[in-house]
């Protein structure tokens, strides 16, 4: 029989091997990502003509600020369609995993967020057949959806497969409960809030740099720290080197989910999306100038078109 | 026919590794949901099954049998489990799946249907033990199987046995979750999906397990029944209609309609009889080859509770498994007397004839053909008459 060890498991799974990286590795394939979007872009730019137009393009920090709006977009249709957390959870783990392969400026995540759902339902079991997903959908077709089934499939590496914080947290409840039988009620709010601290770090990156066991335990922490606290000294008081360890991944996770925790403002990702649209249509860019020289005389065609790009994020939802 | 996997989209992305490219040889079966191509990765030359899913004909994209199947063989890497070497979409006019599994020669149930070949107790030990100890590698990560039967237990050239098809499998699911009770093939599924339950454990694959274990050593299929209701009659007949007392929560599944106090069909009127659980020598008599270790083992993988059936880690760790004889070494275990050719020679599990999910499994039984129904009667019939 083999003596491995469930942390040996989750080695051998595709989400430590292929989607855990540091800090550091992230961010230098964020900025690569970033990098050879841009230049497939100019060069696409340049052999339609339009290389003379001076295209902004996203920065790294804007990508990502794009996809955080867009997870959120995903929270809310999973709960258009009463899906669990752990389905919600996993779309959002491919849409995140998806821009680690491709920019928002190759695909735009407004599209790729119905077919990361909709994979996602059917990999976690909660099939919803693509006529009833559309119906509840504005502007999205059966084939907008299912063109892009492949193309998120192979970025995801065919790796389906998402291992989440929620059946830690659901272990970590019951064996608290058994070191503290008489403090139930406690643990029992701690359960719920750690849950939603869970979800609050789908939206961080914490679930490509720690183990589903260490985001569910710094979830327990800021659902109750004086709780937690208690419990790892009963269960590793007398490993001190240990216990320092585990805090300080605790204290890490904790200040990651925090830090992404903060609301994204409409206006920037409006601001974002604009340039997003430019980006792709550069020509549009050539006529705007154009309506910004004819406007010094009637009206202002750039804050219409600022709020067309309002228009279409909010009729997303 | 020679068609290749793009190699990811001819440009070096971050993150997406070179793909190897591969080679279809030869078609060896065509199902509605998929057809099975013998081929070869051309940078090793490794023979390898390609299992080419057809897409087009789904309307809601992607298949759930496929996806299950890539999502759970990514992960399982095991001697005794089906390897999935590689997916890719291959171009062309229109875009397919392709699946790259290991190139597998035979499955358990041709062997046992295969009357020249005598087994002995030490082949039997042999298949069992590479059985369970690719399912306890499933269940650690926490998959549950849901279609264990011998035409998906497949035999590689080399004699090793690996669990295969898992277009059924799933999650182990949380605590609040229900699941379908209409999954594994009739004559291996468990009585509490018999009963209806919708809360059941990876021990429905140990049930399977123990029908199969019979079934090697009677050589004919232990419950062969014909419709799902003869299927319960003919797991309480084998093994006792069960009551509150053999297992507690049993008068609580959907479908239990037994009245111990009423003990013949008659009385009860509905379903089957209430059946007495069999005598050890009974079992003696029904399993006549087996020594008292196996005739353990095999009770405990077919207790009704699925409770106080045995998990995969206890059932590897028997004593069946310590006694003499040592299980038979994979490259020496019985081959396949003679090969038809006009027989696929490549195994990828019973889904790729054609019928994925659970909904289909009816449609399934109903399309085997005259032959393999009139051979299902003959053995229902010695079945019977065993007890």
């Amino acid at each position: 029989m083999t003596a491995s060890t469930d942390d040996d498991l989750y080695r051998q799974g595709s989400q430590y091997r292929l989607w855990s990286f540091t800090a550091a590795e992230l961010s230098s394939i964020r900025e690569k990502v970033n990098a050879h979007a841009i230049a497939k872009i100019k060069r696409e730019h340049a052999s339609q003509g339009l290389d003379d137009q001076p295209v902004e393009f996203l920065s790294v920090e804007e990508e990502q600020d794009l996809v955080l709006y867009y997870c959120g977009k995903v929270q809310d249709m999973a709960g258009v369609f009463k899906l669990p957390s752990h389905v919600k959870a996993t779309a959002i783990s491919y849409l995140k995993r998806f821009y680690l392969r491709y920019s928002v400026m190759e695909y735009h995540p407004k599209n790729i967020l119905h077919t990361c759902l909709f994979l996602a339902a059917k990999a976690e079991n909660h099939f919803i057949s693509i006529e009833n997903f559309t119906q509840l959908l504005a502007k999205v077709t059966p084939e907008s959806i299912l063109e892009l089934e492949f193309t998120v499939a192979q970025a995801l590496s065919f790796t389906l497969m998402v291992h989440h914080a929620f059946n830690p947290i659901h272990g970590y409840f019951l064996d608290i409960q058994s070191v503290f039988p008489s403090r139930i009620d406690e643990i029992g709010v701690a359960h719920d809030a750690a849950r939603r601290f869970a979800n609050d770090s789908l939206f961080s990156d914490v679930a490509f740099m720690f183990t589903p066991p260490q985001i569910a335990l710094a979830a327990l922490a800021m659902a109750n720290d004086a709780l937690i606290k208690d419990y790892l000294e009963v269960k590793f008081g007398r490993q001190s080197g240990l216990l320092e360890q585990l805090n300080t991944v605790i204290r890490n996770v904790r200040t990651y989910i925090e830090e992404r925790a903060r609301e994204l403002s409409k206006e920037r990702v409006v601001a974002i999306d604009k340039k997003l649209y430019f980006v792709s249509n550069p020509g549009k860019l050539r006529k705007r100038k154009a309506d910004d020289d004819a406007s010094a005389v009637n009206g202002d065609t750039k804050k219409v078109m600022t709020q067309k790009v309002a228009d279409d994020l909010i009729s997303e939802s | 026919m020679e068609e290749k996997a793009p190699v990811a989209n001819g440009k070096k992305r971050p993150g997406v590794g070179r793909r190897d490219r591969y080679i279809k040889e030869r078609k060896v079966g065509e199902g509605t949901y998929a057809v099975v191509y013998l081929g070869r990765q051309l940078s090793t030359s490794r023979v390898v099954a390609i299992k080419k899913i057809k897409v087009g004909q789904f309307k809601d994209g992607l298949d759930m049998s496929a996806i299950r199947e890539i999502k759970f063989l990514s992960e399982l890497r095991h001697e005794n489990v089906i390897e999935l070497i590689d997916v890719f979409i291959s171009s062309g006019t229109s875009r397919s799946l392709n699946l790259v599994l290991e190139y597998l020669s035979a499955d358990l149930e041709m062997v046992i249907k295969d009357r020249s070949i005598v087994f002995t107790a030490a082949d039997i030990k042999s298949w069992m033990r590479m059985t369970i100890a690719g399912l306890y590698h499933c269940h650690r990560h926490n998959v549950l199987h849901r279609d264990l039967k011998p035409n998906n237990l497949l035999l590689s050239p080399s004699g090793h046995l690996k669990l295969a098809d898992f277009g059924l499998a799933r999650q182990q699911p949380g605590p609040y979750d229900v699941m379908t009770p209409t999954v594994v093939t009739r004559w291996y599924r468990a009585p509490e999906l018999l009963l209806g339950s919708k809360t059941y454990t990876r021990k429905v694959d140990m049930w399977a397990v123990g029908a199969i274990f019979a079934e090697l050593m009677l050589r004919t299929p232990y419950l062969p029944g014909q419709t799902d209701l003869d299927q319960l009659d003919l797991t309480f007949r084998a093994l006792g209609t069960p009551t509150e007392q053999s297992w507690p929560g049993v008068s609580l599944l959907p479908d239990y309609f037994y009245d111990p106090a009423k003990t013949s069909t008659a009385d009860t009127g509905k379903k089957s009889g209430v059946y007495p659980a069999p005598s050890r020598d009974e079992m003696r008599m029904r399993f006549s080859a087996a020594s008292e270790n196996a005739l353990d083992l095999l009770c405990q993988m077919t207790t009704l509770d699925p409770a106080k059936r045995i998990d995969t880690r206890d059932a590897l760790g028997s004593e069946y498994f310590r006694e003499h004889p040592r299980p038979t070494q994979p490259e020496l275990l019985p081959k396949l007397s003679k090969r038809d050719d006009t027989e696929s020679d490549v195994k990828v599990g019973s889904n790729n004839t054609g019928f994925s999910g659970a909904l289909r499994r009816r449609g399934k039984d109903d399309a085997k053909s005259e032959v393999n129904k009139e051979r299902e009667r003959g053995l229902a019939d010695i079945a019977k008459k065993l007890f």
